[in-house]
């Protein structure tokens, strides 16, 4: 930022409000229209990378984010975010060197602590990514980013009470509208409440209509929660299909102790033609789509 | 204190140990058109990728051959194969649910953290075909044993 002329501080906080409410189309608009008068700040150039790699543009966040390291950019801010960069490439090994290498600058960021320790988790080493998260909500148990990957190990562990907490934590903190509403969209999923996900994600949309993550999640919640999929719903519900199976068993055991043979028949054949149903209905799903269009 | 050797590097030595899985809702088709042979294979590998409990992992997969097993024993026993065609397909789709609900917590650690499934489609038409396969095998196998042993 140093090497920005006094007239461009407006400009540059704007771009950097953008960025930090989430619009990172907009955001990147406005930091590349600084970038020719500061073509070497290493600031400019790792919130250049911020902002593609947020846009799902992998490469150019890359291209960018070592541009920003070699011209001196704070190194722990752009050694996470080619972390970041690294695993969304699934370069486990060079993610966890760029991760190191933050934390031997700084063992106490709590931030890039849990976003190793989520590494771990994900590379399979289980133990190791709970002993970090831990010390990473020991060091800084407010902070953003922790609490971010503390939810996704509570999701994974499904541990939903403990999730419920972190995201209120989370919404006192969180900067990013799209950020909470995307959070409380999931666990809306994890509890199946299909209408308040739908909701959560919509408007995350609508803030964010660029997000392609966004508009895919969207398409699924409308898949699963649409009216063609009650029945497989319904089984759900219900204790799943090995109840239902179970109690079918009962229920034939016991009518044909009754000698109802007539409703035994007509029970086994809607039992059947239900399961095959609950089949079949993601291919109706399909014809239904092409049939709309 | 932060315990030094948790920042040490795993991956460099340890290598990548992610979890694979199959979309096990999709066991139970295996099930009803393979009968139990493929779903015990296809539910072990499947245990085997999720690193799921070795104990249960062998719990399954020793409960569905003492089923086969036993399955085997009364055709030989009888020289009759019966229902065994029908049994096996029962058996398979209770299996899997069994592994269903057996590999339901590392099944869900897999979903949220790598967020996709292999396609069981391939092997799960191989595991069909070869599972017809053994079991006319073990059905004339069984009948066979039979017949040798009540007339020689």
């Amino acid at each position: 930022m140093s090497h920005i002329p006094d007239d461009f501080h407006a400009a540059w906080r704007e771009a950097l409000y953008y960025y930090e409410i989430g619009r990172h189309e907009q955001a990147r608009a406005a930091f590349l229209e600084l970038l020719p008068y500061a073509p070497d700040d290493g600031m400019l150039l790792y919130y250049l990378a911020a902002c593609a790699f947020q846009l799902d543009e992998t490469d150019e966040a890359e291209r960018f984010v070592r541009e920003a390291l070699r011209n001196g950019c704070d190194g722990e801010m752009a050694l996470s975010l080619l972390g970041a960069i690294c695993m969304r490439k699934e370069a486990y090994v060079e993610a966890e060197e760029c991760l190191l290498h933050a934390l031997s600058l700084n063992p106490q960021n709590a931030g890039i602590m849990a976003q190793y320790a989520f590494l771990m988790l994900k590379t399979g080493y289980e133990e190791k990514a709970r002993r970090l998260m831990r010390e990473a909500l020991r060091l800084d148990p407010e902070n953003e980013t922790v609490l971010h990957y503390h939810f996704f190990f509570q999701r994974a562990f499904d541990e939903k009470a403990g999730q419920e907490q972190t995201i209120r934590q989370y919404m006192h903190v969180a900067e990013s509208d799209v950020d909470k509403l995307t959070k409380l969209g999931l666990a809306a999923l994890d509890r199946e409440d299909y209408r308040e996900a739908r909701e959560c994600f919509r408007q995350a949309f609508l803030l964010e209509p660029t997000n392609r993550d966004l508009l895919r999640v969207l398409e699924e919640v409308d898949r699963v929660s649409h009216p063609i999929f009650f029945p497989n719903r319904l089984m759900q519900k219900m204790g799943g299909p090995i109840v239902w199976w179970l109690g079918f068993l009962a229920l034939m055991t016991l009518l044909r102790r009754m000698e109802w043979y007539g409703t035994a028949a007509v029970t086994a054949i809607a039992y059947v033609l239900l399961c095959v149903y609950t089949w079949i209905s993601p291919v109706v799903y399909k014809l239904f789509r092409k049939m709309m269009r | 204190m932060l315990d030094q050797e948790l920042l040490r590097p795993s991956l460099k030595e340890g290598g990548v140990k992610a979890t694979k899985s199959y979309d096990l809702d999709k066991l139970i088709y295996v099930g009803f058109f393979g009968g139990i042979l493929p779903v015990l294979a296809l539910g072990t590998v499947n245990a085997v990728w999720l690193r799921a409990d070795k104990k249960r992992t062998m719990l399954l997969l020793t409960a569905g051959l003492t089923v086969l097993a036993a399955r085997f024993a009364a055709i030989v026993a009888t020289g009759e194969e019966g229902a065994a065609f029908v049994h096996s397909r029962l058996a398979g789709i209770v299996m899997a649910f069994a592994y269903r609900f057996a590999l339901k917590k590392r099944y869900r650690l897999h979903t949220v953290l790598q967020g996709e499934h292999k396609s069981m489609a391939k092997a799960g038409l191989v595991g069909v075909v070869a599972g017809f396969v053994a079991e006319a095998v073990l059905i004339r196998l069984g009948e066979g044993i039979h017949h040798v042993t009540h007339t020689g």
